[in-house]
């Protein structure tokens, strides 16, 4: 069993630690350096935890728990403006960050207002590149009715909405709701919102455990991990100056090197004795040109492939 | 953030949210202060926002005397600066009067100026209107007012200044709130909505 866990500290003797990360038979799924300090988000065996987090200890960091490490998760605002962007956001998407998470944090185009709110296909379509989305709506009830079932209705990733008063009747249109928080001019720092906060990660973390078991059932054909693992010496992410430059989904990589120029290098790799190319689906993100998503098919998807191909 | 806020609407947790954020944003833009009294309607329904302030007084356009301290020496006005939010405003409108060679600013605060009569004459100078504070509040209140309610309409009369907004079509409904509240307003700021 593998446990998935953060280190938290300074770069000093960093390298010992990715040398037991490797001794175990772990995998470092992010590893994000700002200045002299590190963040690095392991995968590691369970039996290990205690030789690493030892190390952690004797190196100077702190190991901290992840319950949402692997994923990529996208707060989304009405607009970027400053009614609906700062404070509730910033600090939703900092606080999922603190879970592992890798957040986004993203405005509509033209979400502002009760009833001229929108959101179009490409914004839909963007949303549905991340594991799950946090939508954060305001503070008037009929407001957060009217718009939740304007917009939440047309992205297709579990969604979490976040509001002031307690929405009726949207039950349908989203698979969690926190309400509480609304719009605010201020930092979430009371012991209240910190509350606020803790529970936004908790249902992240629920409807995300629904996603990993309806994927147990059919799995995906290798681990996301691995296809890291693989991608990681490949020199143009090597050289690729783009924070954490591969990063994971439930079902795939998000991997920031263009598309048009790599894909066909990177499809041509071989996993298990495969091509990526056959195992996964790798498509341009709709956000622009400048990264892929690697989507890996379910076992089988993969043996049904082979045997249409076995028929011809 | 001690003033009277009033908020009215049909939505109990709207109106106590709104009322948080209405005195946060206006405490840190510093306007919240200036207030003797606000009043906000909330009516999501439409929806129609009136937000109605009493000014604790009108504020006044700012000449140069009331924001420093002048004195004559030969044929030189120093200028002493006592409220260093004027400085900008006062170097440039010294220098729209004299022009740049005649004005120096010796330091920080101090400023010396060749070529005016006497030390009146530079005292009268304008270096804020009458308008500017009015139109620092409105943006203010602009800033509370949500992002998609583009439609406002304004009114400013003595020391009261409202401001009507909604999404779409002003109707002569919320022309009748915004009157009825802001005259409310003028009367001393009894209300009955």
């Amino acid at each position: 069993m593998y446990e998935v866990i953060m280190y938290d500290g300074g770069i000093y003797r960093s390298d010992e630690l990715f040398e037991l990360i490797e001794d175990v038979g772990g995998v470092v799924l992010l590893k994000n350096r700002s200045s002299q300090m590190l963040t690095v988000t392991m995968s590691i065996p369970s039996e290990d935890r205690a030789v690493v987090e030892a190390l952690c200890k004797d190196i100077g960091g702190q190991v901290k728990e992840v319950p949402l490490a692997g994923t990529e998760i996208a707060v989304v605002g009405p607009t970027l403006g400053r009614h609906h962007m700062p404070h509730p956001i910033c600090d939703i998407a900092e606080y999922l960050r603190r879970c592992g998470a890798v957040t986004v944090v993203m405005g509509l185009a033209r979400g502002r207002g009760k009833n001229t709110a929108q959101i179009n296909l490409e914004e839909s379509s963007i949303i549905g590149e991340y594991d799950a989305c946090v939508f954060m709506l305001g503070n008037f009830k009929s407001c957060v009715e009217t718009k939740a079932d304007m917009l939440l209705r047309k992205i297709n990733v579990p969604t979490v909405l976040v509001c002031g008063p307690a929405p009726e009747g949207v039950e349908e249109t989203c698979d969690a709701i926190v309400s509480g928080v609304g719009r605010k001019a201020s930092r979430m720092r009371e012991p209240a919102d910190r509350a606020k906060l803790e529970e936004v990660a908790d249902r992240i973390e629920e409807i995300l455990a629904d996603k990993k078991k309806s994927l147990e059932e059919d799995p995906p054909f290798v681990h996301p991990s691995e296809i890291k693992a693989l991608l990681e010496n490949y020199e143009p992410i090597d050289m690729c100056l783009r924070p954490a430059p591969i990063v994971m989904h439930l079902d795939g990589l998000r991997i920031k090197i263009s598309y048009d120029e790599y894909s066909e290098e990177i499809g041509n790799m071989l996993v298990y004795g495969r091509r990526l190319a056959d195992v996964c689906e790798i498509t341009p993100s709709k956000i622009n040109d400048s990264s892929m998503l690697i989507r890996i098919k379910s076992r089988a998807q993969v043996a049904y492939e082979d045997s249409l191909r076995a028929k011809q | 953030m001690a003033t009277d806020t009033v908020v009215v609407g049909p939505d109990a947790y709207g109106n106590e949210a709104y009322k948080r954020l209405y005195e946060e944003l206006l405490f840190d833009v510093g306007k919240l202060a200036a207030f003797e009294k606000s009043y906000i309607y909330l009516e999501p329904k439409y929806p129609l926002f009136v937000v109605s302030v009493r000014m604790k007084a009108r504020p006044s356009a700012k000449t140069i005397g009331k924001v420093a301290s002048t004195r004559s020496e030969r044929d030189i006005i120093y200028v002493s600066i006592s409220d260093e939010m004027y400085a900008p405003g006062i170097l440039q409108a010294l220098w729209n009067r004299y022009g740049r060679d005649n004005v120096q600013q010796i330091d920080r605060l101090d400023i010396s100026v060749r070529g005016a009569k006497n030390s009146f004459e530079v005292d009268d100078i304008e270096v804020e209107s009458q308008d500017q504070p009015v139109q620092e509040v409105l943006a203010a209140l602009y800033r509370v007012l949500p992002e998609g309610i583009r439609n406002r309409r304004t009114r400013s009369e003595k020391d009261v200044i409202t401001v009507a907004a909604t999404e779409e079509k002003t109707t002569p409904y919320m022309l009748e709130m915004m009157d009825k509240i802001h005259t409310g307003m003028l009367n001393g700021g009894e209300i009955d909505v």
